[in-house]
């Protein structure tokens, strides 16, 4: 009995553990992603009705010359379908870590941080 | 009588010195009988050395007769005299109303006369009659009848060699002003009959044979002395009617210095409206006539010209410029003829010209104005310092309607043919061989102040160069239907033109190309809207093909209404694609605004920047190429469209071959301006072997470098888009891509990357390194390839590989070992460069990926994200 009490609490350790580790969601307004985002040579522009448009300046590329893509914010998870004039879809999800009336911050899988502005509508 | 002299004097109001005889105061007879003369014969009445005065101030004549020596003999009976009247000398001096007639002109004549008194008939008998030893002879009769006031002659005379200096002499000094400037001599012969009655509406019929010889004549107004003139003419008249007078030329010559003029014909209509019907020979040597021609035209020339003119006219015609109603035809020959205009000239050393208006046996109902044939030996035309052109054996046939009509283009009809032309203009040189033709020109039906023209043309080898560009075709021939709207700007507006044109073995070259155009064959129909090749073949460097079809909507491009729409089969031996995009780099892109509103005006030159995609033009090629070369690739057996629409190429759908495998690209290029171009790829690799697609395609090697450890073939799927700088450099920022390839069966091979993991992993090396199968997608995003989870199997393990490979070379690749020989699941983390990996053991990441019960919400996303990317490339796949 001991033996099975021992393990029964061990067993509520680790499932209280377990619980405690689930990362928590964080949800995002995602109205307040859209507008126009900078991030030093490099801008964003996303649209109410889930498209959007990117392009780098120096790379002379200007806003009426932006790729089209489409997203998703869900929860944390900004996802970006950047889809191929010539045909295919290109994915690109991050983690949102920020989202402000001025600021959007996320990562990638990999480590790699965008941290942008916003500079317009 | 011998001496004395004779005074005959009448005043103003007729009362004369003779009469000396009281005036008859008794009255006349109630009625007078007729009296008849006696008979009276004279012998001989000999008159020598007399003088005879005679003033008549009512008529204003004074005669002076000196040395008059005359015998007179004959007889009066009844009613009738008859006798002769010789006079041997006389000098007589004329003067009527103040002007000196005659002054001491030798007089002499033999008058046998019959004279009826009653009648006031007098016949001549072989009458003779001189002035100053110009001799007439005189025959026949001539009545007066006073009743009915008509004067009935009928006379023939003749007169001989009478020297026309001595006429002129007789011409009175007040006439004497109309021959001022002229000298001229000759001797005049005639005669001919008088013949009719003579009153105040009538006048007898004069038939004159008149001769003239061995003339000279000298004009100050004209330079040319003439000499030999010789006419032969008769002029038949009564002075009065159009019906019954003319004047036929039987000869007429004339000769200057080194040019001879011959003419004859009948002239009629004397009184109205004289009429010509000649017909005129000439010899003319043409340097003579450079003294007419005044220095202020700056004009000379030089060589031979004769010929025959033949012409019917009338003054008033003339006057009036009626060409449509007179007649002139003939034949002129122009040797060695050299004539120049200021710096311009024109040469032939033979040329004919033939010529008839109107035109007797036009090819059409409205050509009948005038016909011209011009046949040279050598032409050879020009201007000084500027161009010059050369036609040897031209034959030129033309007719034409009235071409005066200004308010309408005329009908022409035009046959040409050569044996050869030549031309030159500055740098620019063409020769033809042979070239003929027929140019039919018309006024246009609806706008006849415009032309509507008809050109058929052939010739053999044309060679033509400008500056170091040349074009060379061994013959050609075409139809051409040509309409003009001058009211238009641009040149291709103004000339319409359909038809046909056909040219064999032609060969362009252009400094702007580095290999030159070879065009054994073209045969096309076209009018103004539509190019319909229906055969063409080109050779160009190593570009060979043939192409066919239709190019539409021609006119309107040019006049800005529509976009040049063309589709064609484009079938080539081998085809160069970089040497054709240089071809047609640049065309329609001087709009500016769309292709370079963001560039340095200074460098956007088509030709040294990027291949820009002809504007407003949509070109479909339907395409089959046995082998293609794009720098060091080459594709076998593409077939597929190719089309070029408004500055974007498209080849859609592509299929070939290459050392590789059966392939299928879609490829999209777009120049919205020099320094942004784009470039978008759709490539489908079926059963391709991968160590040859990482030769064709070695930058497959840099989006995924852990392809060249595996052998064997596969599926490999691509497609992405990117911009490009003016210099083709990749805008990093606008880079994206994804791609998929599949395999089963892969040899995994002992490279770089199999060793590290085998030697991690610790696998079995001496068992063929089989993998079972492979099936990853990858995504390429700005400078991040992302490849994602994807299952190989392997010998006794399965392992699951994702991660990031980044251009500058950086990994973060994660390997989760899922199946093992260990109970246990093992990760490893890959990171850092090629000459610098670490490896980490970790947490297998991947444990439960490819077991959907088990597999958590972000690996489900990213084996969603997977499907996606293979779905789409998968949709442009060909069946």
């Amino acid at each position: 009995m001991k033996k099975t009490l021992r393990y029964l609490t061990m067993l509520t350790v680790v499932i209280l553990f377990a619980v405690s580790c689930t990362k928590e969601d964080t949800t995002y307004d995602q109205t307040l992603l859209t507008g126009k985002w900078q991030s030093g040579t490099l801008f964003y522009k996303y649209f109410a009705d889930g498209t959007g448009g990117t392009w780098d300046t120096s790379d002379n590329v200007t806003e009426a010359e932006a790729q089209a893509f489409t997203w998703t914010l869900v929860k944390d998870l900004l996802t970006q379908i950047h889809v191929l004039e010539i045909g295919g879809s290109v994915p690109k999800v991050y983690t949102v870590t920020e989202l402000t009336a001025t600021s959007l911050k996320y990562h990638d899988d990999f480590g790699v941080s965008f941290s942008f502005t916003k500079v317009g509508k | 009588m011998n001496g004395g002299s004779v005074n005959v004097y009448s005043d103003s109001l007729g009362h004369t010195n003779y009469n000396i005889m009281p005036p008859d105061t008794n009255p006349s007879p109630a009625a007078e009988s007729k009296t008849e003369l006696p008979f009276i014969d004279i012998r001989n009445i000999e008159l020598k050395d007399v003088s005879l005065n005679y003033i008549d101030l009512s008529l204003k004549l004074n005669t002076v007769i000196r040395n008059l020596s005359a015998k007179i003999n004959g007889t009066i009976s009844r009613d009738s005299m008859s006798g002769n009247v010789k006079v041997s000398t006389s000098m007589i001096s004329l003067e009527y109303g103040g002007e000196k007639y005659l002054q001491q002109a030798a007089l002499q004549c033999v008058l046998p006369i019959d004279v009826i008194m009653s009648r006031r008939f007098i016949r001549l008998k072989n009458a003779t009659a001189s002035i100053n030893y110009m001799e007439l002879l005189l025959n026949g009769t001539i009545e007066n009848d006073t009743i009915s006031k008509n004067i009935t002659t009928d006379l023939t005379y003749k007169l001989a060699s009478w020297p026309v200096k001595n006429i002129l002499a007789l011409v009175p000094p007040s006439y004497k002003s109309y021959f001022n400037g002229i000298d001229v001599d000759g001797l005049l012969s005639s005669d001919g009959s008088i013949t009719g009655v003579y009153n105040d509406s009538h006048m007898p019929l004069m038939d004159m044979h008149i001769l003239f010889e061995k003339g000279t004549l000298k004009y100050s107004a004209f330079p040319l002395p003439l000499h030999d003139v010789d006419g032969d003419l008769m002029i038949h008249t009564d002075l009065k009617s159009d019906s019954l007078s003319f004047v036929l030329i039987n000869r007429f010559t004339a000769k200057t210095p080194q040019s001879t003029l011959k003419t004859e014909g009948m002239v009629t209509h004397l009184f109205n409206d004289i009429s010509c019907n000649l017909t005129t020979s000439a010899g003319l040597t043409l340097d003579e006539f450079n003294s007419i021609i005044p220095k202020s035209i700056k004009t000379t020339i030089r060589g031979k010209a004769s010929g025959q003119v033949k012409s019917r006219f009338s003054m008033s015609q003339v006057d009036k410029m009626q060409f449509e109603k007179m007649k002139l035809s003939g034949s002129v020959t122009l040797s060695d003829f050299d004539v120049k205009y200021d710096s311009i000239s024109l040469k032939t050393d033979r040329s004919k010209i033939d010529f008839a208006l109107p035109n007797n046996k036009p090819l059409s109902k409205n050509t009948g104005f005038v016909f011209a044939s011009i046949i040279s030996d050598n032409i050879v035309a020009g201007k000084l310092a500027s161009y010059s052109a050369w036609l040897k054996k031209s034959s030129l046939i033309l007719e034409t309607s009235d071409i005066r009509d200004t308010t309408r283009i005329p009908y022409l009809i035009c046959s040409f043919s050569m044996d050869s032309m030549s031309a030159g203009m500055h740098d620019m040189t063409i020769s033809i061989v042979a070239p003929n033709g027929k140019v039919l020109l018309s006024p246009r039906s609806d706008k006849p102040d415009q032309p509507h023209i008809n050109l058929s043309y052939k010739s053999g080898e044309l060679k033509t160069a400008m500056g170091k560009n040349t074009a060379f075709v061994n013959n050609i021939s075409t139809d051409l239907d040509i309409l003009n709207d001058n009211t238009q700007k641009d040149i291709f507006l103004q000339w319409l033109v359909k038809g046909y044109v056909d040219i064999n073995q032609g060969l362009v070259t252009m400094s702007e190309l580095t290999n030159p155009i070879e065009i054994p064959s073209v045969k096309m129909d076209f009018d103004p809207e539509t190019f319909s090749i229906k055969e063409s073949s080109m050779k160009i460097g190593k570009s060979d093909f043939r192409l066919t079809g239709n190019l539409n909507n021609v006119l309107s491009y040019f006049r800005g209404d529509s976009i040049l729409r063309g589709k064609f089969n484009f079938i080539s031996n081998k085809t160069d694609v970089a040497q054709l995009m240089t071809l047609t780099s640049g065309i329609g892109t001087n709009d500016s605004a769309s292709v370079n509103k963001h560039e340095n005006r200074t460098v956007d030159t088509v030709g040294t920047g990027p291949y820009i995609v002809p504007k407003k033009i949509d070109v479909m090629l339907n395409a089959n190429i046995k082998l293609a070369t794009i720098g060091v690739d080459t594709a076998t057996n593409i077939k597929g469209a190719v089309q070029v629409h408004d500055g974007i190429l498209l080849l859609d759908g592509l299929t070939f071959d290459t050392p590789a495998a059966r392939m299928q690209l879609t490829a999209m290029y777009r120049t919205p301006r020099k320094n942004h171009l784009y470039l978008g790829i759709d490539y489908h690799m079926m059963d391709v072997e991968i160590s040859e697609l990482l030769t064709m395609i070695p930058d497959i090697d840099s989006l995924m470098p852990m392809l060249k450890s595996f052998g064997g073939r596969g599926e490999f799927h691509i497609a992405a888009e990117t911009y490009l700088d003016s210099l083709y450099n990749i805008k990093k920022s606008t880079l994206r891509g994804a791609a998929s390839i599949q395999g089963n069966n892969l040899v995994l091979m002992d490279g770089q990357t199999f060793s590290e993991i085998a030697k991690t992993l610790r696998f079995n090396k001496k068992t063929q390194n089989k993998v079972d199968s492979l099936s990853a997608e990858f995504t390429i995003f700005r400078n991040e390839i992302d490849v994602y989870p994807f299952l190989i199997v392997m010998d006794k393990y399965k392992a699951v590989i994702a991660g990031r490979h980044n251009f500058d070379m950086t990994f973060d690749y994660h390997v989760s070992v899922i199946d093992c020989p260990l109970p246990i699941k093992l990760g490893v983390d890959i990171k850092g460069n090629v000459d610098n990996l670490s490896y980490k053991l970790v947490k297998c990441r991947y444990a439960e990926y490819f077991r959907p019960t088990s597999r958590h919400e972000v690996e489900s996303k990213q084996l969603e994200l997977r499907q996606m990317i293979r779905q789409t490339l998968a949709e442009k796949m060909k069946d």
